[in-house]
């Protein structure tokens, strides 16, 4: 590979962003060295046509040949890319300062076109003595064949520029889009964290003031509700690292909870969890459960002092899964629909789920409020998982 | 039977002391607060059960049990508040380990265990060899379960894909693809999230949108240019970039022969 210049470095540096490259210095060169190539190829084709048939009419040179054109654009390659490195460091803006610097750029290059072309001649007759015979009828003289192939040469230059800045640009919105998206989903994956960091201080302190107030009147049952806040603790600290637990853990979690509310509420409260020991590993979002079951708790509780009974189970199909809780209300108890807690849950869902699970409650039979979340059924991927499939279907 | 209590924590080892001063068969015969002190002062006593910390100041807890003649010293109990040191108390032989905080129930359980073993200890009892396997055997499925899963799809069909499987993480636009053998998933997160979630693997960069679990690697090879081909073990192949090829070689450098030099 060729050694790069190190003016190549601007391109990207330049545009827009600074620090930023989206066009890497190979590319650039790449790019216009083809794009060169290019302009080099249907210059010498147009003007070969032109001179087969001026031929036909006349038998005066007035082109030169096709090799002094490929000296001549070969001189100005190195020229073309220092200027569009120049003019990538340059930028456009403020456009006051920068648009007549870009133009005296394309200018001072185009003019150098005829220039190139007189030492593309000297060199060629230097070296092979080559063409012949003389040839020089320039109809109007020197200047217009000046004007001429700088007019050719700013057009060719323009047209590469706005090429490099297009794909410039085009590489920069799709750098710029794939990080936002990537933003986007670093900003959800922060939000599911915050929102299963969520067993409520509220509860915490009361657990403690429960121990507290049995410390001396009863301190078994005070040690076993350490013990016990203990395991909550630690089972919400694992809970917390991950965004998935397996079904049997996830009731596991929401029994210890359950068990240290009926420590506070021994006279009233009476808790059913369906038991999963046997459940086969189906996985749930960590700590979906608990908020609805706090939430069962604290409505079951408002508003009278009877006793209450909540009922935790689930339901599994091949393709569903359901979860249930359900808790007792009070008479004429009026229960707190929405609360923080269920719209906690709902955020969860549709932040890993999309519109795939969903959360419904209401009221239930005789007197109670059951809240159901509406899950897929989450197994491990095993590399035979087809033929396991296939069995469980038949 | 003649125990000693290791704790930093003076409230910890009187807590302990209460709890087998309840116990009729039981004598503390001495208390240490680090493990140096507890290790020297063993011959003196030559307790039959040791109740250990795992962290304390220089030695840790573990150390001490290592330190322990197998066979034939004292049993060990290890008293801890991280439940991640219970397959490294059974590597040390540990008779149990208690979780704090606990309560009677746990303690006596605790001891339960412990009698077992003392009863045991010269008759090597087979159901005790079970039990130890069985727990064993139980501890390091929770680990395995205890491994984060990545919600994945394909073919329309969600499933939990272990970290442990994934080969190949790929960053497609809006959405992560999972490598796992010939499978592909695709997952609604971004490279950064995949590599949190993947912290237990070995992983590394290879160029902006690919990270490799190099427990996966069957062979790495090199370009002409310099570049870095890996080669998994479900078949795929993918090649680092030039930004991302020196941390390639600090990672994995060392490793290979030959291919041209930087």
């Amino acid at each position: 590979m060729v050694a790069i210049p190190s003016a190549f470095r601007s391109w990207a540096t330049s545009a827009v962003e600074s620090e930023e490259r989206f066009l890497t210095r190979r590319s650039v060169l790449l790019l216009a060295s083809l794009y060169w190539s290019y302009v080099t190829l249907t210059d010498i084709v147009y003007h070969e046509a032109m001179r087969i048939e001026i031929a036909e009419v006349s038998h005066v040179t007035v082109f030169y040949p096709w090799e002094h054109r490929v000296l001549q654009y070969a001189l100005m390659l190195p020229l073309l890319l220092a200027c569009y490195s120049r003019a990538g460091r340059l930028g456009w803006r403020p456009a006051r300062r920068r648009v007549p610097q870009q133009i005296a750029l394309a200018l001072g290059f185009s003019l150098l076109m005829y220039w190139a072309m007189l030492v593309a001649d000297r060199i060629l007759r230097a070296a092979f003595g080559w063409p012949a015979q003389p040839f020089g009828v320039y109809t109007r003289g020197d200047w217009a064949v000046w004007v001429s192939s700088a007019v050719t040469g700013l057009l060719a230059y323009g047209f590469g520029l706005a090429l490099l800045t297009v794909v410039s640009t085009w590489r920069r919105y799709h750098v710029l889009t794939l990080r936002s998206s990537e933003l986007r989903r670093d900003w959800a994956g922060a939000r599911l964290a915050a929102l299963r960091a969520q067993l409520s201080p509220h509860t915490l302190f009361n657990v403690l003031h429960t121990i507290q107030a049995r410390i001396s009147g009863e301190p078994e049952l005070a040690e076993s509700l350490i013990a016990s806040l203990g395991d909550l603790l630690r089972g919400l600290l694992e809970a917390g690292e991950r965004d998935y637990a397996l079904l049997k853990d996830e009731l596991a979690f929401v029994e210890l909870y359950l068990g240290l509310q009926t420590g506070r509420f021994a006279d009233r409260l009476t808790v059913h969890v369906q038991k999963a020991a046997d459940l086969p590993a189906v996985w749930v979002p960590s700590l979906i459960l608990q908020p609805l079951v706090e939430n069962a708790v604290v409505h079951g509780l408002a508003d009278h002092s009877g006793p209450v009974r909540i009922d935790v189970g689930w339901d599994l199909s091949p393709y569903r899964l359901q979860l249930r809780v359900v808790n007792s209300v009070g008479p004429g108890g009026t229960p707190g629909a929405g609360g923080f807690g269920l719209r906690n849950v709902r955020e969860r869902l549709a932040v890993q789920f999309g519109g795939r699970a969903v959360l419904s409650s209401g009221p239930g039979e005789a007197s109670t409020w059951v809240a159901t979340l509406h899950l897929p059924v989450l197994r491990e991927w095993q590399r035979e998982a087809p033929e396991a499939d296939a069995v469980e279907s038949a | 039977m003649r125990v000693i209590i290791v704790d930093d924590e003076a409230a910890a080892r009187k807590t302990l002391r209460d709890r087998c001063a309840m116990e009729k068969d039981i004598e503390v015969v001495g208390e240490y607060a680090d493990a140096e002190s507890a290790l020297a002062a063993l011959p003196q006593h030559s307790p039959d059960l040791i109740f250990l910390d795992v962290k304390m100041g220089r030695l840790s807890g573990m150390q001490l049990a290592q330190a322990l003649e197998p066979g034939n010293g004292p049993l060990v109990v290890f008293v801890t508040a991280f439940d991640r040191y219970a397959l490294q108390a059974f590597e040390v032989n540990a008779a149990d380990f208690l979780l704090k905080p606990f309560d009677r129930e746990r303690f006596r359980t605790t001891l339960r265990r412990v009698r077992e073993r003392c009863a045991a200890r010269n008759t090597a009892s087979y159901q005790i060899a079970a039990a130890t396997l069985a727990e064993l055997q139980r501890l390091s499925q929770a680990r395995l379960e205890a491994r984060p899963r990545l919600l994945a799809e394909t073919g329309g069909a969600l499933h939990m894909v272990d970290v442990a499987q994934v080969e190949l993480v790929t960053a497609d636009r809006n959405y992560i693809a999972l490598t796992v053998g010939r499978e592909s998933f695709h997952a609604r997160s971004t490279l950064i999230q995949a590599e949190e979630s993947m912290r237990s693997q070995p992983m590394l960069q290879i160029n902006r949108s690919c990270i490799v679990n190099l427990n996966h690697v069957r062979q790495v090879s090199r370009t002409p240019r310099g570049d870095y081909v890996f080669v998994l073990t479900g078949g795929t192949t993918v090649t680092s970039s030039e930004r991302f090829r020196h941390k390639v070689r600090e990672r994995i450098g060392q490793f290979i022969v030959g291919g041209p030099k930087d």
